[in-house]
């Protein structure tokens, strides 16, 4: 049974000014989308601005999607016709460290009051069997791996800067859940979205591992090790990894890839086990050439690496800039820099920071054009939480290259 | 001594070394010229990609191509050099037409790497690179050897299947002062070219024979505009060599 504090949602009713409002948006986002993809040459891509503005208003827009749940949770994202969209467990669980970082950050305890109250939110939505449901609240009944997995990364952050039991309790309920859908081989086979196998699972791992490391419990680092050992099985010899589509049928994208990349990575970080960064390097390789290359990467990529799709994923955009950072910051390799530093100026070339009474102002679309594929024609939060992490460690890891370069 | 010249910019920027260097070669070698590029897409598209890599306008700017008086083509047509055009330099039409002229060697300008294919129409493709060579390989080679390495040379060097892995016949530094832009850069490397291309042709044999190897080293990308900005930077403050 779901124990589930109301959230208030406000549904714009048909041929109302707002819903006009939000027609006209979509047209207008598409028309330039599309007028920017096949057009270029009338219509040059916008030049980001500086950082702080486009943060500013990306942290605003992650704001307003709390507002719209009422305070308590963050709105899976807007979305054409529809608006603001119900609340979405699993991002809203990750997206607490993004507004503990942004409370240290700009000093405004606001975001740190939001965090607590989503954290307090998803206590209550747990389930008795220690997971979170999938997808939007209300939609499945049942716990999900991954989507656990992400809460978890959220509690353990409130579990380390609070030192609140409550957040602590709920983190090894999770892990416990998350434990028990595992096989012998460290692959999670129990509670899967869409009921396969996928290797970004481990970024569940990593939540884990994560919490055996903050809580002492050597069983949940295990687990997470044995699952990340698995993941390595899956990547090929080029770098591709198997088995990390969403959906059956379905091709893996930059939005899953990156969720391998970032779990594989943190992995490494808490064990110093090589192995992990070596796959993520070899990935990493990769991404590196195909944009250099090519100057995008496609939102579906295949087993070769070959582009299946003409929109891009903004969100595996983001993804890849912290990935990149991160491996710039471990290898001082400025090819990983280069690269993560034109992802985020590609992403924040998307950003609306001129409406600042629309409600889109700040958010960062799923795909580019708008009606690309993934996410289509909605501003999923999860989007602007990603922009918001690969700013906020674009800002320290450049401050501090830039230095030490102009030594 | 038959050379030929494979060119497909999309830019007009390296227009008066070219030139130049036809010009002054043609009273002594038997010269080809071969524009890989003909077709306004794919001039659109090469536009469009350096777009975003560079400020066309200032390139244009600095490296004097607003005052070339003359297109490549009117040039050729005074010096009696024969031309032809193909639309792309991968082609078989292409690789026909190099074979017809059976060059001994090929000056390379291109915005695009030559297949393994092309490669085989001639004994050697030639192309100067404008970076410091083995280390710095690939795009914005002039700003990744300035940031990486504190200096710049153009290095003259065998086409090979990778990109700029092909041997080294020549190598020269760059004088860069506090003075300097990066795209004012360009122009002072294309001079350097130009005087490399003079004494390799002056005795060819010589700089063949005895080639540095080019391994290692480490393909860069288009660079950033902060990195840029970093760079511009480290060249105003005088810490380059």
């Amino acid at each position: 049974m779901l124990a589930c504090e109301p959230v208030s949602i406000r549904v714009p009713a048909l041929f109302s000014r707002r819903r006009s409002h939000l027609l006209t948006h979509f047209i207008v986002q598409s028309t330039r989308d599309m007028t920017a993809a096949h057009l270029p040459l009338i219509a040059p891509r916008a030049r980001p601005q500086s950082d702080g503005v486009h943060l500013e208003a990306a942290a605003g827009w992650l704001m307003k999607s709390i507002e719209a749940c009422g305070g308590n949770a963050s709105s899976k994202g807007y979305r054409f016709l529809k608006g603001w969209l119900p609340p979405y467990p699993e991002t809203s669980g990750y997206i607490i460290p993004t507004l503990l970082a942004l409370s240290e950050e700009t000093g405004d305890p606001e975001y740190r009051e939001r965090a607590l109250a989503i954290g307090r939110w998803l206590t209550s939505i747990q389930m008795d069997e220690g997971g979170f449901v999938g997808r939007e609240l209300g939609k499945l009944d049942k716990p999900v791996v991954f989507n656990t997995g992400m809460i978890l990364l959220g509690l353990n952050a409130l579990a380390r800067t609070t030192g609140d039991d409550e957040f602590t309790a709920s983190a090894h309920r999770a892990s416990a859940f998350l434990m028990s859908c595992m096989d012998p081989s460290g692959c999670f086979v129990r509670n899967l979205s869409n009921d396969m196998v996928h290797t970004y699972n481990v970024r569940a791992a990593w939540g884990l591992a994560a919490f055996g490391k903050l809580s002492h419990c050597p069983s949940y680092v295990g687990a997470g090790i044995a699952n990340a050992d698995w993941a390595l099985t899956q990547q090929e010899q080029n770098g591709f990894f198997q088995n990390n589509a969403f959906k059956p049928g379905g091709h893996a994208n930059s939005h899953g890839l990156a969720y391998v990349l970032r779990g594989l990575l943190e992995i490494h970080r808490l064990t110093g086990d090589r192995r992990y960064l070596d796959a993520v390097q070899l990935t990493a390789g990769r991404i590196v050439a195909l944009y250099g290359g090519r100057r995008r990467i496609a939102a579906d990529l295949g087993p070769d690496w070959s582009y299946l799709s003409g929109h891009i994923c903004l969100t595996g955009y983001a993804q890849l800039a912290i990935v990149l950072f991160k491996l710039f910051d471990l290898s001082g390799d400025e090819n990983y820099l280069n690269t993560a530093l034109c992802l985020v100026d590609d992403v924040a070339a998307t950003q609306n920071i001129t409406d600042t009474d629309a409600p889109h102002y700040g958010g960062i679309k799923g795909s580019l054009p708008i009606y690309g594929r993934y996410a289509a024609l909605q501003y999923p939060n999860w989007a602007t939480k990603f922009f918001i992490d690969a700013l906020l460690l674009k800002k320290r890891i450049w401050a501090r290259y830039a230095d030490r370069i102009s030594v | 001594m038959r050379i030929a010249f494979l060119f497909n910019y999309a830019l007009v920027d390296n227009r008066p070394w070219k030139q130049t260097l036809i010009g002054e070669l043609a009273g002594n070698n038997e010269l080809f010229v071969l524009f890989g590029k003909n077709r306004m897409q794919d001039y659109l598209k090469g536009y469009l990609r350096r777009r975003g890599e560079i400020d066309v306008s200032e390139r244009v700017r600095n490296t004097g191509a607003a005052s070339a008086t003359r297109r490549t083509v009117g040039a050729l047509r005074e010096l009696g050099v024969p031309f032809a055009t193909v639309s792309s330099v991968n082609n078989k039409a292409c690789r026909d037409k190099l074979r017809e002229f059976a060059p001994d060697y090929v000056v390379t300008a291109l915005d695009q790497k030559l297949s393994a294919k092309t490669l085989e129409a001639a004994p050697l493709f030639l192309n100067a690179h404008y970076g410091v060579l083995p280390h710095i390989k690939g795009w914005n080679a002039t700003e990744w050897s300035l940031l990486l390495r504190r200096e710049l040379t153009v290095s003259l060097h065998r086409v090979a299947p990778g990109l700029d892995t092909g041997e080294i016949f020549l190598t020269r530094p760059v004088a860069v002062c506090a003075e300097d832009s990066l795209e004012g850069l360009r122009g002072k490397c294309q001079n350097v070219a130009l005087d490399m291309y003079r004494d390799f042709f002056a005795a060819p044999e010589h700089y063949t024979a005895h080639p540095q190897g080019n391994e290692g080293g480490a393909t860069y990308y288009a660079m950033n505009r902060q990195m840029k900005t970093l760079v511009s930077g480290l060249v105003r403050a005088g810490r380059i060599s």
